[in-house]
């Protein structure tokens, strides 16, 4: 996890926590004293709702004994009525629509005339009810005494709920039973409710929670159900429906046929529930609206907490990582890195602590330097001197002899001065040679755009005249250079000094002396950057081993009996200071090539391709040339 | 003028208003008079062959249109040919399709027509096969009857309605299309009001200068009961046959119109439709599984369907009534279910698709009974509306159908004493009289 991660983090930790906190201790303080107000609204209702059946009951009586009176004053009723079960062909028929006919201008929703046996003589809210037998309803009715009782009765087009109350008359010597109701139905319930925003519904005996009413309005989920100090109840009789029609096989006793039993038998008391609740959809509403707010603000501190900490941490890290892009540019060849500061704080502590540690080391890499260069220096004294060393030897041996013989047979001495003569000659010319090595340890370097192709031809000209590529050896020194050759960047005394050593390797690698030696050139375009060129030296001598191989350009590396071992390793020197590289190709018995790449000069254009163009341009290993007899 | 009018639908009647209208506009071969027998109206004479299924009929010399030129063979050929393609085209037409056989014209006054089914003349008297000469653009077709309208010249475009038409002819009559209490409209000064409102009867009956004369029994109720299966055309529905007093007590107690119960008229022997009478059908109509709280259905303007169908719920209701057990014994589909039965009033196209779906427990069904529709007629008619009913029910078996006459209905003429003769034809449509001969 980085630094700015962790202030990230502890930025959101700071700005999240303390927030939810305060939220949601607000949310519960509101939520309850809303459930608080609600469950107060519940019971005043409640007890409205009480007061208002109470009411409706007496208007309910008032009604019916009004009613009672005009029955009782209407003839053709009396006639009707007296006629008991077979009127005559007119008074049947009015008697059959009286009550469907006093129903709309009493207001009432449910209305009979029942005898004394329960029959239905006369149905307004079912006209089709003639002759129906109902007795336990008016039983029912006159037990409640001065209270409404909520029945169930039949109309046609399924049960219908009512507050009911009963008035008896009587005409001539039989009894006559006025059931008058008020549908309970949604819109009575909403009566009831007043429109308050409470939820009034009606529950029968046996329907559990049941009702009429459905879920409380504005409920989004119907089986949620409001918290219970938001219920109230108001109690009230109720009469079930009647005969086995409209009552369910698992409903309880009261619900049951009501001619069951005797008419005068008293049912099991049954009560139906109407039931005040508050709808807990203001209280789901108001929840989810606070909790978008509060996420809402969550949301919105946390992202200011992180631009916050984004820039805290931004301010924090940027010197830093500036200490540590300039930490990074330190090496053992770049130790001029400086940590400027005028930070006083722990930035510029560790800035200045970095630059102290910065100039320790510049001080100990001189030193590391100047120990390498006495090192060095050292074991190129102790090497020249065992060089010199055993070049005198033949030398100091062959004087010896000669002055021994001018001493004792001075007239030998021209003889063997002639025979020994070569050894002389062999022994200053080794000499000289490792004079000249030594010499080219140190170069100096002027670079400059030269033609690679005519320092080549120029050092196996040289390489000719000096007899080392003559027939009489058996070593042939060929060229094959590309024509169109961009002129590379270098200096052409050291390039030459490059070609003049492999070739001379090349040709003491030569088996017998016999063989081929070929210097070749080759122009490389690689991916749209400036063509490179490619200089190199082949040969059919002995190759090497993987081993020599890896180590041929070490100093003072050979495998030559009288090799200074100095020659590949003044190659790979000079052309990495000329800003190119060098590679061998080399198995044992199948020659040896070196390739050197060199960047062509800047300003050198495309110029003329190659007359042979490698097919591998852009390749770091050219293919060796053909190899030409 | 009962129901709608729509004058560009003559001579072929569509609905109460118009059969009234065009009959007196446009006459039939022949009549059927209130006793239900045939009467010649444009034909003088006609003979039957092949067992009433080839009718030759002479044409009267006094059939004249309104113009005064006589009526030809080829006059009632185009007008009964015309009638047929109009009663195909109009798929909302209440009267069932007219299928007429080959038509040959053997002289002016001579037509042989050919039908696929045998017949009797009342079939002649249906109100379609009303006879007009000639045919003219934006006119009313000429016609045959005693009666013209007084714009004959100038038919309303159509799907107009008329809600006043003046006829002229042997008495001057305009009708009129009035809203409102029909007691209002008597008190206004209308001299003639056909009703089936007993408040409205009883009104003409108790008032001065009123007379009120029942018509024929013109509407016929059937219960259509069982469940939809795949209609089997050579099959017939079981007709059931409820207790005489049971039905009487429907038709006196029910039914707030003048009814009368169904069982004794219905069903003669040529509909060849086994007969059952108070027999129990156990399981009929079960479709197994849980059904849900059977219904019956009734048309939801049609207030002597609606008294039925609740009647018949408030007997169902109660199984232990004595007065009720015949009907769950017919009828035992009305029992069980998931709840109690009820009724259910559909308006017209719902009433329509339903009772052809054939899903509910049973349809309280209405169909015109009169001229030329007999019991049989009135059985097709109603197989016409719920194709499932030519499923046989067998006895004791599960699935089929049934039909349960109920009640017949008609309606009253109320009329000012001393406005002249009026008649009655044997469908219930009543005559401006005067103009006609009556009886041959």
């Amino acid at each position: 996890v980085t630094f700015r991660a962790r202030l990230l983090l502890a930025g959101l930790v700071l700005a999240l926590v303390p927030l939810a906190i305060l939220g949601l201790g607000l949310r519960g303080r509101v939520i309850a004293a809303l459930e608080a107000q609600f469950a107060g609204r519940v019971a005043a209702l409640a007890d409205v709702i009480e007061e208002d059946l109470q009411r409706e009951s007496a208007a309910l009586a008032t009604r019916l004994e009004r009613l009672a009176e005009e029955a009782a004053a209407d003839p053709r009723l009396r006639l009707a009525l007296v006629g008991g079960g077979a009127p005559d062909a007119e008074a049947r028929p009015y008697l059959l629509d009286y009550a469907s006919r006093a129903m709309p201008p009493t207001g009432l929703d449910l209305l009979r005339i029942q005898d004394a046996a329960g029959r239905v003589l006369s149905s307004g809210h079912f006209r089709a009810e003639y002759d129906a037998s109902d007795p336990a309803l008016p039983a029912a009715l006159a037990r409640a005494g001065e209270r409404a009782v909520l029945a169930e009765v039949p109309t046609a087009s399924g049960p219908m709920l009512a507050l009911a109350r009963a008035h008896t008359w009587t005409v001539g010597s039989e009894t006559f039973t006025l059931v008058g109701g008020t549908a309970v139905d949604d819109r009575f319930l909403d009566r009831l409710g007043r429109g308050a925003g409470l939820d009034v519904r009606l529950v029968k005996p046996g329907e559990g929670d049941a009702m009429l009413g459905g879920p409380p309005a504005g409920s989004e989920n119907p089986s949620a159900v409001a918290p219970s100090a938001l219920v109230r109840e108001v109690s009230v009789p109720f009469v079930g429906a009647a005969v086995g029609a409209l009552s369910g096989d698992d409903g309880p006793p009261a619900t049951g046929p009501r001619d069951a039993g005797p008419p005068d038998a008293a049912p099991a008391t049954a009560v139906a529930r109407f039931i005040v609740s508050a709808s807990d959809a203001p209280l789901v509403r108001m929840r989810r609206e606070m909790d978008r707010w509060l996420l809402a603000a969550s949301a919105g501190a946390a992202v200011l907490a992180l631009l916050l900490a984004a820039v805290v941490s931004a301010q924090l890290s940027r010197p830093l990582a500036a200490l540590a892009r300039r930490a990074g540019r330190i090496d053992l060849d770049r130790l001029d890195v400086a940590f400027p500061t005028r930070r006083l704080d722990e930035i510029g502590a560790l800035s200045r602590v970095l630059d102290r540690m910065t100039g320790r080391l510049r001080a100990s890499a001189a030193r590391l330097r100047e120990a390498e260069r006495r090192a060095t220096t050292g074991e190129i004294a102790r090497q020249v001197h065992h060089d010199v060393k055993n070049g005198l030897i033949p030398i100091r041996n062959v004087l010896g002899h000669l002055g021994e013989l001018a001493r004792e047979q001075p007239d030998e001495l021209p003889r063997v001065f002639l025979e020994r003569q070569g050894t002389l000659d062999s022994g200053v010319s080794y000499l000289q040679s490792l004079a000249s090595n030594y010499a080219r340890l140190a170069p100096s370097l002027e670079r400059r755009p030269c033609d690679p192709n005519r320092i080549a031809r120029e050092v196996v000209g040289d390489a000719g005249a000096s007899g080392n590529g003559d027939g009489s050896t058996g070593a042939r020194v060929e060229t094959d250079l590309a024509a169109g050759l961009p002129p590379v960047y270098a200096d052409p005394v050291a390039l030459r000094r490059i070609l003049e050593n492999l070739i001379v390797n090349a040709v003491e690698s030569l088996e017998g002396g016999r063989g081929r030696v070929l210097v070749w050139t080759r122009r490389v375009d690689a991916g749209g950057g400036p063509p490179r060129v490619h200089l190199g030296v082949s040969d059919t001598g002995r190759g090497m081993t993987p081993e020599a191989r890896a180590r041929v350009f070490d100093d003072f590396f050979t495998t030559k009996p009288h090799g200074t071992g100095l020659g590949l390793s003044i190659v790979r020197r000079l052309v990495g200071d000329l800003g190119g590289s060098v590679h061998v190709e080399s198995a044992p018995g199948e020659g040896t090539r070196f390739t050197i790449e060199l960047p062509s000069a800047p300003s050198s254009g495309p110029t003329a391709r190659a007359d042979r163009t490698p097919d591998t341009a852009g390749s770091s290993a050219p293919h060796p040339p053909d190899r030409r007899p | 003028m009962p129901g709608r009018v729509e004058p560009a639908h003559a001579p072929v009647p569509r609905s109460g208003g118009e059969r009234f209208l065009f009959a007196q506009l446009y006459r039939t071969l022949v009549g059927v008079d209130c006793n239900g027998r045939a009467r010649p109206e444009l034909a003088a004479s006609w003979r039957s062959e092949a067992e009433g299924r080839r009718w030759t009929f002479t044409l009267s010399p006094d059939a004249r249109d309104w113009e005064g030129v006589a009526v030809t063979a080829s006059d009632v050929g185009s007008s009964w040919i015309a009638a047929q393609e109009a009663l195909a085209a109009d798929a909302r037409a209440a009267a069932p399709p007219l299928r007429l056989g080959a038509l040959t014209v053997i002289d002016p006054r001579t037509l042989r027509v050919d039908l696929p089914e045998p017949a009797t003349v009342e079939f002649f008297a249906r109100p379609e096969l009303a006879v007009r000469t000639r045919v003219r653009a934006g006119a009313w077709p000429v016609g045959t009857g005693p009666f013209r309208p007084s714009d004959r010249d100038r038919l309303p475009p159509a799907g107009a309605l008329a809600t006043s038409v003046r006829l002229e002819g042997p008495v001057a009559v305009e009708m009129r299309a009035i809203s409102g209490d029909a007691r209002d409209a008597l008190d206004s000064g209308v001299d003639v009001w056909v009703t089936r409102d007993p408040v409205v009867i009883g009104y003409a009956r108790a008032g001065a200068g009123l007379s009120a004369v029942p018509l024929a029994w013109d509407r016929r109720y059937l219960l259509a009961t069982g469940v939809a299966a795949a209609p089997d055309p050579s099959a017939a529905p079981v007709i059931l046959r409820a207790p005489e007093a049971a039905l009487a007590a429907l038709a006196r107690d029910a039914v707030r119109i003048e009814a009368r119960g169904a069982g004794a008229a219905a069903d003669p022997a040529p509909c060849s439709a086994p007969e059952r009478r108070g027999e129990p059908d156990r399981g009929a109509g079960a479709t197994g599984g849980a059904r849900p709280a059977p219904r019956i259905v009734y048309p939801a303007g049609d207030a002597a369907a609606r008294s039925l169908a609740e009647r018949l719920v408030a007997l169902a209701l109660d199984p232990s009534r004595a007065d009720a057990g015949w009907l769950l014994e017919l009828v035992p589909g009305l029992a069980g279910g998931v709840g109690p039965v009820g009724a259910a009033g559909l308006a017209a196209p719902a009433f329509a698709a339903a009772l052809r779906a054939g899903r509910d427990a049973a349809y309280v069904v209405g169909v015109d009974v009169g001229a030329g529709r007999g019991p049989c007629e009135s059985l097709r008619e109603a197989i016409r509306l719920a194709p499932w009913l030519r499923t046989p029910r067998p006895f004791g078996a599960v699935g089929g159908s049934a039909v349960l006459p109920l009640v017949e209905t008609r309606s009253t003429l109320v009329l000012r004493r001393g406005i002249g003769g009026l008649s009655v034809d044997g469908d219930g449509v009543l005559l401006l009289d005067g103009m006609r001969s009556v009886g041959p």
